[in-house]
């Protein structure tokens, strides 16, 4: 099938790409369904594009790739919401925000990960009960700290 | 808007299931418990309303915006 967006255009998509998120995203309750694009070969990035609104695809990143040690605990109803088993595939990502202008100053919402069992193609935007997390981590900083531990650790 | 006053260890009930309990009242902070079914998500509304801020931040996005990679190459970390 044919997607409309904004950003990339007409794309084809399979049945099965599609994301369903049963309760959508924080705040914007509305948008259920998704497919994962690829920023480019290599790249940590990817969008999380809406099916339902060709403007809508939110910037995503790995968070393991600058902060190795992120943890994200899921509550029973998250488990639950995705219909996660011990066979589900996972996949974490966390949003990215980049102030107009200013690339270097981006940062990632390490509060709220977005959560896909891409066994079930279910997807969830969780909210972490953890001090550590906040909604605007500086990725930059994150990155040159892993440098810091890598060189550290010789 | 419905305004009430509680005592501590008062609560209100919201329909059937979700009960508002006042725990403390401490000067300026007031500590509640709320006893609601799983699914009804219960969040500080600061948290919430940054969380959809960053979302709709993030869908503001440009691709040409998105740095091919983040950051100083892993490699030349690694080889340090």
């Amino acid at each position: 099938m044919e997607l409309q967006t904004t950003r990339f255009g007409t794309i084809t998509i399979e049945p099965e790409d599609i994301i369903t998120f049963p309760d959508g995203l924080v705040g914007l309750s509305h948008l259920k369904q998704f497919v994962l694009i690829r920023h480019s070969d290599e790249s940590p990035f990817r969008w999380l594009q809406s099916v339902e609104e060709p403007g809508f695809a939110m910037l995503i990143i790995d968070p393991w790739f600058f902060r190795p040690d992120y943890e994200v605990v899921l509550s029973d109803l998250d488990v639950e919401r995705l219909q996660l088993s011990e066979e589900s595939i996972r996949w974490v990502y966390v949003t990215v925000s980049i102030p107009s202008g200013k690339p270097h100053a981006m940062t990632a919402n390490l509060l709220a990960p977005i959560v896909i069992n891409g066994s079930a193609r279910r997807g969830r935007q969780v909210i972490l009960d953890d001090e550590r997390y906040t909604t605007r981590h500086p990725i930059l900083q994150e990155m040159w700290r892993l440098v810091e531990t890598q060189q550290a650790a010789g | 808007m419905l305004v009430l006053t509680r005592k501590v260890n008062q609560s209100i009930m919201i329909g059937d299931d979700i009960e508002v309990i006042v725990l403390e009242v401490r000067g300026e902070q007031v500590r509640l418990g709320i006893k609601a079914p799983r699914e009804i998500a219960v969040h500080r509304r600061e948290i919430y309303e940054a969380i959809q801020r960053e979302n709709l931040m993030a869908a503001q996005a440009k691709p040409e915006d998105v740095p091919q990679t983040p950051a100083p190459p892993k490699k030349s970390a690694r080889s340090a």
